[in-house]
């Protein structure tokens, strides 16, 4: 559940440092007031300053920030806000040049001076950014080349945009106030430093092993670590993990995963992982022993983060994973309470982790329906997608302190949360976590 | 639906940063001298303590954020360091820096056709005697005066005030 009162206070920290810059361009001494529209101009520029550097701290994987959104709420917000902060970096300039179009002589980067030059410069980055991020896939740039242009014209974007500023120098021309602003943005990019060069450094204190890859259905396999040389990682089930696997802790090769593995269990745990191209196309050719770094927990997408009487869970695909954990968690604890289970898959032959399903069933009061997209001959369970006819059943055998779990492809989420509001479920009981972070 | 709902949270939070940015913009424009507020007469007749003092720092909260200590920048800032003494020197020049100042574009009549000449923002919200402050800041800075002529009389309030009227 939403922690409101603390995801209130983060939002309203939040617009008060998106407005920093704003208030610093503004603290006296201030030059005298111009017409409407060039201050306007300059207000969405300091604006934009603001918006642009607090993206670092959105993106550092600090978890009282995420916790009481979901860190991929938060992520799903920093792409919304990103794409609305570039309008806010366009509008600054046009602003001027609808009002008085002789301002487009700043726009010529050959022919103006350095400020303008900076400033043409950071909006270029920006709306790379925007475009690569967006047409990531059409554009055909893999995930990694993806991280590495993001961190590389983000951190170009605030040092050219704050370059812009300290330059044009009209509301910042006096030391204090350079300082204070340069100060502002360097701590915000140096999050970036902290996340890619420092913590990777504390985590290389902590490495894991690969003790097997074990595949289980066409395409999906079980990533089991060992830690090597402490006591492994206490963690809630269906929490997940950014794992650095057989790469320099510095390397940008990284990816998050779900556990899948019991969180009773430290000292061994489990990733399911399915190849879905990049670099999951080769997790089975991981050699065992190659050395692991594990970001993580992170996530609040867990029964142990909501008091329940009984639990649905729905998965689609992979989406498996954070589930099967909660499950082993479950059974090691020897929990009572009534569990449903609806497993949508495209094949049965690709439905992984069926068997570790079954033996579940075996130790809890869990019941499993599978749908599957494409029945076989001699199939006798629901075809095609996830629909109110599956799920009303299920909804009615449960009915005391039911939650909710769901955990699947975009398109599917969202259908079945709608499903399940029209069915009466508060969507305050029903927790989801997306798992194509980008 | 959860989606939804950030994507709602976003434009929200964006809307209170426009919100905040168009407060500032309107209270930062009212508090500009008001032209028609104040009789033309009466502006010029504002008394200027010192001249060059004011107008050093007009220049510097105005004009210094792009044309600097009077160096060029690119092709589209040229150098006040000289090019504003060419200017002033030359037929008309006196009137013309006045106008550019008020208008930040130059009439010019072509075969009785009237055309503007976009290029410089307009001051023209500014009390005269500040635009005269800035003319002679300008004109007597980076090596500039050296440049003028010896009989050169300094700009006046009640000159740009005469130049509102003419254009």
């Amino acid at each position: 559940m939403l922690h409101w009162r603390t995801g209130l206070l983060l939002v309203g920290l939040y617009v008060v440092l998106a407005l920093v810059p704003l208030a610093v361009g503004l603290a006296p001494p201030t030059p005298s007031g111009r017409a409407f529209w060039l201050e306007l101009s300059v207000a969405l520029g300091f604006v934009g300053l603001g918006q642009l550097a607090l993206q670092f701290a959105l993106i550092a994987r600090f978890r009282r920030i995420s916790e009481p959104f979901g860190i991929d709420l938060v992520m799903q917000y920093h792409r919304q806000i990103g794409i609305l902060t570039v309008l806010l970096v366009l509008a600054h300039p046009l602003v001027l040049i609808a009002w008085r179009p002789a301002y487009a002589a700043m726009l010529n980067p050959v022919a103006d001076g350095w400020a303008g030059r900076a400033g043409v410069l950071a909006t270029v980055a920006m709306v790379g950014l925007v475009v690569l991020s967006l047409w990531r896939r059409p554009l055909r740039l893999g995930y990694e080349a993806w991280r590495v242009s993001h961190a590389l014209l983000g951190v170009a974007a605030v040092a050219l945009a704050q370059l812009h500023v300290s330059l044009t120098g009209l509301y910042v021309d006096t030391p204090w106030k350079h300082a204070v602003l340069m100060a502002w943005s360097a701590a915000f990019v140096g999050l970036i430093v902290y996340l890619r060069l420092l913590k990777p450094f504390r985590l290389a204190r902590r490495p894991w092993r690969v003790a097997d890859v074990r595949p289980d259905v066409a395409g999906t396999w079980n990533l089991v670590i060992e830690p090597d040389g402490h006591d492994g990682l206490a963690f809630a089930p269906g929490q997940f993990a950014w794992l650095k696997i057989g790469r320099s802790p510095w390397g940008l090769e990284e990816h998050p995963f779900s556990f899948s593995s019991s969180a009773e269990q430290h000292a061994r745990v489990e990733f399911g992982i399915k190849e879905l191209g990049d670099f999951t196309a080769d997790i089975g050719r991981v050699p065992v022993g190659t050395r692991v770094l594990l970001d993580g927990p992170h996530g609040s997408f867990s029964c142990d983060f909501q008091a329940a009487d009984s639990l649905l869970f729905i998965a689609g695909g992979i989406g498996i994973s954070p589930i099967l954990s909660m499950l082993h968690t479950l059974a090691d604890r020897e929990d009572r309470r009534p569990l449903r289970l609806v497993y949508a898959c495209s094949r049965w032959d690709r439905t992984a982790f069926r068997s570790e399903l079954e033996t579940l069933e075996g130790r809890l009061d869990l019941r499993s329906v599978y749908v599957l997209e494409e029945g076989h001959e001699g199939w006798t369970g629901a075809t095609g997608y996830v629909t109110r006819e599956v799920l009303a059943p299920l909804l009615a055998e449960q009915t005391v302190g039911r939650q909710v779990f769901l955990c699947g492809p975009d398109a599917m989420m969202m259908v079945v949360e709608r499903i399940l509001v029209d069915c009466g479920v508060p969507r305050s009981r029903i927790a989801m976590e997306r798992f194509y972070l980008v | 639906m959860r989606y939804t709902r950030i994507g709602l949270a976003s434009y929200a939070i964006a809307s209170v940063l426009v919100v905040a940015v168009v407060g500032v913009a309107w209270a930062r424009s009212r508090a500009l001298p008001d032209p028609e507020a104040t009789p033309a007469a009466e502006r010029a007749a504002e008394p200027i303590v010192d001249a060059q003092e004011s107008g050093a720092a007009a220049y510097q909260s105005e004009c210094s954020g792009c044309h600097g200590e009077g160096q060029a920048r690119g092709r589209s800032i040229p150098a006040l360091r000289g090019v504003a003494v060419e200017l002033f020197t030359s037929e008309g020049g006196r009137e013309y820096l006045i106008d550019f100042m008020l208008d930040g574009r130059v009439r010019s009549v072509e075969d009785g056709e009237v055309a503007y000449v976009e290029s410089h923002p307009s001051y023209g919200e500014r009390p005269d005697a500040r635009i005269a402050a800035i003319l002679d800041h300008m004109l007597v800075s980076w090596g500039n005066d050296a440049l003028l002529p010896a009989e050169r009389r300094p700009y006046s309030a009640s000159e740009v005030a005469a130049r509102r009227t003419v254009r």
